[in-house]
């Protein structure tokens, strides 16, 4: 402790207690940029976002959600929005500067099976305007999603499904370095497996 | 002039360190070309069963990069024991397959193929990485410590079944051998320099890991790593006792023990040499240091798009870590732990690798570790681009399936680079595919 002083103020003033004021406040932002949670859909960091990935300004059309669902330690963002017409006309252009895919064509790795089964085979994804859509923009360092950096983005897109998939967030499991996305009322989540986002059952 | 920064090729003293703490007093990395070396030979001249007679327009002759063989030994014998077909009692008892060209084979013998291997293992309470111990024989016997997962078995009871408990799963794919042998002669201290440039140019945003791993046929020594998705090996040898262990379950005398016991009736090791002194491991590092480079497109790269696309390329930072030129040690140059002398065919050589044999974080790390430090759990080696224009199925793990979806799957080191491609306008990444395709 530094010089004994008079009262708050005085304890505020001392070099150690403002170190440990300012470390104190670092771990609070660090630990909340990296908690799974909702956003604000209104939010303009979030609509900055889209602009930054899409190239086209479109709005959340739910709750945004963010979490790191990649497992890289920097904090991404989960947006439902519906596709307009400039996204679908994107999705055809040869060189789109998101990844588009549907998670129900990429299979995963069974684990009791002792032949895998190779990558999956090319399945275009269609896009028309209106069409649901998650898209998961994955973050960049400290900042994450915020990071005008951040710019790697899949859009996931749900062709048979009856209805519009509404995503919440899973517990995070003990050890475990990832957040998942779970679809309401059902037993399976999306999961990260290094180049898509895939649907596994949940546990 | 290179400036040795290890003694020799290597180091004997760290197993793994990293590059980014030497000392930056380099001059430029091995991309720029000695004034005495000269072009390393390229070709597919290794079609596969070396045919005699007319070949196909586009394949070229069953012909080496002029390297000398041992006394006896032809290069032709060398591929044919590439090509050779294991069958029992050697094969297994657990393997992938059974010959080294039925996955190196395209466009030609040594080359790459669709074919993966399957990888496997989870992570402690402390988040470390742990090799799976896998039960076979119904619970009655065990394989520990290894992560790779054998696709087949010579009888039903040895099959590898991956434990629900393994939660970290993944594919790697073949990965192309022709011109290793120049990969090789590359000096230890090249790579090192290169990888400290790396982190000078880009303020440390981009920083190739270099790893020393063991040599195993010279005991106790180390070699920067450069063979493998996590660079798990520094010498031919080495890398070919592993894979015919590993691959096709054959023993050698520097893999000494099959996987298992069970439906064995072979005494290790099950490789010995031949009349000439040889054995098949020496066959096949002796195959992969002989062949040629991959050569170019003959005529893509002529083209203007390609040529724009090959200047986009290094504008824009691809070149960073997939390094457009590199030059092998000088002829003499004692590597591999004092084993391996280079030979004048593959020293000061330049080649076009397109990669800088480090590993990275780019974003698609399969959670593994093999023979390096923890951190690599997150890296993997860049991929060599040489040859690219003979591959479908991209990365690692074979899963993209575009060169643009490869190109995008890049995020973490690659971030920024990634990033100035997505600036670009289609015309411009119209050429540097055209630029990839003539790799």
């Amino acid at each position: 402790m530094g010089p004994a002083g008079n009262g708050w103020a005085a304890l505020y003033s001392s070099r150690e207690m403002k170190i440990t004021l300012l470390l104190t406040t670092g771990l609070l932002v660090a630990w909340s940029s990296t908690q799974a949670k909702t956003a604000d859909k209104a939010s303009g960091e979030v609509r900055s976002a889209l602009s930054r990935v899409l190239g086209t300004a479109i709005a959340p059309s739910d709750t945004p959600l963010t979490g790191d669902f990649n497992g890289d330690g920097s904090p991404d963002l989960a947006v439902p929005i519906q596709a307009t017409p400039e996204l679908a006309q994107q999705s055809t252009a040869a060189f789109s500067n998101w990844t588009l895919e549907d998670p129900d064509t990429i299979p995963s790795l069974d684990p009791a099976a002792s032949a895998q089964p190779l990558p999956p085979a090319p399945a275009a994804v269609h896009l028309y305007a209106g069409e649901p859509l998650l898209l998961i923009l994955h973050g960049y360092g400290e900042r994450g999603w915020r990071n005008p950096q951040a710019r790697q983005a899949f859009l996931l897109a749900f062709p048979a499904a009856d209805h519009p998939p509404i995503f919440t967030l899973a517990r995070r499991a003990r050890n475990s370095t990832t957040d998942t996305l779970c679809e309401r009322n059902t037993a399976r989540c999306l999961v990260w497996n290094g180049a898509y986002y895939v649907w596994r059952k949940s546990r | 002039m290179l400036h040795k920064i290890l003694p020799k090729d290597s180091l004997n003293r760290p197993l793994t360190f990293c590059v980014t703490a030497l000392i930056m007093a380099f001059t430029l990395a091995g991309s720029a070309q000695s004034p005495t070396s000269s072009e390393a030979s390229s070709g597919f001249t290794t079609p596969t069963g070396c045919p005699e007679g007319t070949l196909p327009p586009g394949i070229g002759s069953c012909t080496s990069n002029g390297m000398a063989e041992p006394p006896g030994d032809t290069f032709t014998a060398d591929q044919s024991t590439f090509e050779e077909q294991e069958t029992l009692p050697v094969l297994g008892p657990v393997y992938n397959d059974t010959a080294c060209v039925n996955c190196h084979q395209n466009p030609v013998t040594g080359g790459t193929s669709q074919i993966a291997e399957l990888r496997v293992g989870h992570n402690d309470s402390s988040g470390h990485f742990v090799s799976p111990t896998i039960s076979i024989n119904n619970d009655q016997t065990s394989i520990p410590n290894r992560s790779l997962v054998n696709d087949r078995a010579v009888c039903a009871q040895a099959q590898e079944r991956v434990p629900q408990s393994e939660t970290i799963r993944t594919f790697r794919m073949t990965i192309n051998t022709l011109g290793d042998g120049y990969v090789e002669a590359i000096d230890s201290n090249t790579l090192a320099q290169i990888a400290s440039n790396q982190a000078r140019q880009t303020r440390g945003q981009i920083a190739g890991e270099f790893i020393q791993v063991p040599v195993a046929e010279a005991p106790g020594q180390v070699r920067g790593g450069r063979f493998g998705w996590k660079n798990q090996h520094a010498s031919l040898l080495s890398f070919a006792a592993d894979a015919y262990l590993n691959e096709m379950g054959v023993s050698s005398r520097l893999q000494p023990t099959d996987t298992t016991t069970l439906c064995k009736s072979t005494t290790d090791p099950e490789d010995g040499p031949d009349a000439n002194g040889l054995a098949d491991i020496d066959h096949f590092a002796q195959f992969m240091r002989a062949t040629n480079a991959p050569p170019r497109d003959a005529a893509l790269p002529a083209t203007p798009d390609a040529q724009a696309g090959a200047s986009l390329f290094n504008q824009i930072g691809c070149g960073i870590c997939h390094v457009t030129r590199i030059t092998t040690a000088p002829v003499g140059t004692v590597i591999n732990g004092g084993a391996y002398t280079v030979p004048a065919a593959l020293g000061s050589k330049t080649i076009h690798p397109y990669s800088d044999f480090l590993l990275h974080n780019v974003g698609t790390g399969d959670g593994i570790v093999q023979n390096g430090p923890a951190d690599t759990a997150s890296k993997m080696r860049t991929a060599p681009l040489w040859g690219l224009r003979t591959r479908g199925r991209l990365m690692h793990d074979g899963q993209s399936l575009t060169r643009n979806d490869a190109i995008l799957r890049h995020a973490g080191e690659a971030t920024g680079v990634i990033n100035n491609y997505r600036s670009l306008s289609t015309t411009q990444k119209g050429q540097i595919m055209t630029f990839l395709n003539s790799l």
